[in-house]
């Protein structure tokens, strides 16, 4: 399992099983995410970086080999289709540290497992700050990871395993630093390295998923990797009417994204109060369970966002 | 700082009140730890504000820790024993009005169900408070002994309420985590940590008799009882975190609350 950075969460532990995965990559550009979603499957893991809503990097995992961005996705989508258990998380980031996450996923290896006795750890950081790398540096033992993550020379934050978040303290990692047989690794990137592209231009999700369901027309669609210039121009999915999986599925994320982990409780709760999704298209219905999710979420968050969440899922609704 | 002739004239204009004989002295802190607890009034009563019930709860158990604070710079506390008895057993309430509140709380991060009236809060606090006042009239005039018997039994339900408290925030907190609010929620722990440093030591104290009621009474009634170690630095020590611990308690009701207030904007 990818061990990542966690920011603030978005999404967590949303069952695989149910999810969409063109409808939740669209959230995810439209949201203009910058941050990371991760899939994490019992014998593999994905994880893919966004920038501002752009798919910047995608690495995939499985028995030590890894996949990266286009080949990434579509061993995600075959990944997603042939497996019912995982979960899917979703991680917001500043742009500095989603930038040092990204030099963990696909930077260059500057160094590569040292021993930490062996390093003048003064002289690297000079480095670090002087070649203004961004950069995670990543100290690990047999029990423990901690990470420090740089943008441009500067440390803009720290994490390890134990960790619920993203820290500013130094202390739990150079409490890792001082444990025997402690390694370093550090990877870095470049100025704007892949900063530019966007994958879900370049992969067209929605027909390598359509034709990974068994859908024959959508599979005679070219799933393969489209020129980004034509991309802007050819990539418009479909308007389709969403089924009523794929907009439960929005709801829950969208309550989980405004009122944290008890606003999947809270929907699931309300939407057999209500008599499932497909009650919700009777417009009363709908305003019931529009008012009992609000009632509850007075307690969970601010009265905005409440009135922004309740929009939300209104207009997820209209697609049933 | 002397109140006497401020008491002096208020008893010349409200002729019904009894003359003022003895000089009316508070410390500073007194006054700033009543004016704190009178923010933090207000502020909780303002939260609860067209808010669930619970946080009625928690603001009326705030609104009469004012109270009771404000009540003891009066200076006809000491002159009305029954009454004095009677705001004892209102401090008791607030601090079971506020335990109602967080576990009202942490049922709903359970149920997500927010039943019940504001109106049973408020009859049910006046009836905990009628009660109090019946229990104190039924008795025999409370002594200077039933008084501090009182404030002890007070301070106990305190301690161990806040400690119970702190667990139950814990529990809301993990539970809620990762919503706006949950943050706000975590800084009730801040809160009872004070509670429990302020009504423990001064429970601390009064279990060994170092307490200054005690050494009122001690000097009273002419007893020649010695309270060993009086002198000693644990005394200094409880009383310190006595006193830090109510201001501390107040100002972090303040922050608390102006913090909640920012989370839900």
């Amino acid at each position: 399992m990818f061990l990542l950075p966690k920011g603030k969460p978005l999404v967590e532990n949303f069952p695989i099983a149910k999810l969409q995965l063109p409808e939740a990559l669209d959230k995810l550009k439209n949201g203009k995410l910058t941050g990371c979603a991760i899939f994490d499957f019992p014998a593999s893991d994905c994880a893919l970086i966004y920038e501002e809503g752009k798919l910047i990097s995608v690495l995939m995992r499985r028995n030590k080999i890894e996949e990266r961005d286009a080949d990434a996705l579509r061993a995600l989508v075959d990944q997603i289709i042939l497996t019912d258990s995982g979960s899917f998380n979703v991680y917001g980031f500043t742009k500095e540290v989603n930038q040092a996450v990204l030099a963990l996923l696909r930077g260059v290896k500057v160094l590569d497992r040292q021993e930490l006795k062996m390093i003048d750890f003064k002289n690297l950081r000079e480095r670090i700050k002087n070649e203004r790398m961004t950069a995670t540096l990543k100290i690990s033992t047999d029990q423990s990871v901690g990470m420090i993550l740089y943008r441009d020379g500067e440390t803009v934050g720290f994490f390890d395993d134990t960790a619920d978040a993203i820290e500013s303290s130094p202390a739990r990692v150079q409490q890792i630093a001082t444990l025997p047989g402690a390694t370093v690794d550090l990877m870095a990137i470049r100025g704007s390295d892949g900063l530019n592209q966007d994958l879900s231009l370049q992969v067209n999700i929605r027909s390598l998923w359509a034709a990974a369901k068994g859908d024959v027309f959508a599979a005679s669609e070219p799933a393969n990797i489209f020129q980004p210039q034509a991309a802007a121009a050819t990539v418009q999915p479909p308007p389709v009417t969403a089924n009523s999986t794929e907009v439960e599925s929005a709801i829950i994320a969208i309550a989980n994204a405004s009122l944290g982990k008890l606003g999947k409780t809270l929907v699931d709760k309300e939407l057999l109060n209500a008599g499932g999704i497909k009650a919700l298209k009777d417009e009363s219905k709908l305003r019931d369970f529009l008012n009992a999710v609000e009632k509850s979420s007075i307690l969970l968050a601010s009265a905005n966002k409440i009135k922004e969440m309740r929009n939300a899922i209104s207009l997820e609704v209209e697609k049933l | 700082m002397d109140f006497t002739s401020f008491f002096q004239y208020l008893t010349t204009i409200i002729p019904f009140l009894p003359k003022i004989y003895n000089p009316v002295i508070y410390n500073v802190s007194d006054l700033v730890l009543i004016f704190i607890w009178f923010i933090a009034a207000i502020i909780s009563f303002y939260f609860s504000y067209g808010n669930a019930r619970l946080w009625t709860s928690v603001s009326i158990g705030f609104f009469l820790i004012f109270w009771g604070q404000a009540y003891l710079l009066n200076p006809y506390a000491s002159s009305y024993f029954r009454v004095t008895a009677v705001h004892t057993i209102i401090g008791a309430v607030s601090i079971l009005l506020i335990s109602h509140g967080f576990q009202e709380y942490f049922l709903f991060t359970k149920t997500l169900d927010i039943t019940g009236s504001k109106r049973t809060i408020y009859l049910a606090t006046l009836g905990a408070i009628i009660l109090g006042i019946v229990f104190v009239s039924l008795n025999p005039k409370p002594s200077l002994f039933v008084l501090r018997n009182y404030r002890m039994a007070e301070n106990t339900v305190w301690l161990f309420l806040s400690i119970v408290n702190i667990f139950v925030v814990l529990k809301i907190h993990h539970e809620i985590k990762g919503s706006p609010i949950a943050n706000g929620i975590l800084s009730f722990v801040l809160v009872f940590f004070f509670i429990v440093i302020w009504k423990g030591s001064e429970l601390y104290l009064q279990m060994y008799q170092w307490d200054p009621a005690w050494q009122t009474l001690v000097e009273e009634f002419d007893f020649s009882i010695q309270s060993e170690g009086i002198d000693g630095a644990m005394v200094k020590i409880a009383t310190t975190m006595s006193s830090a611990g109510a201001m501390l308690s107040g100002l972090s009701v303040v922050g608390t609350f102006a913090y909640l207030f920012k989370l839900v904007r």
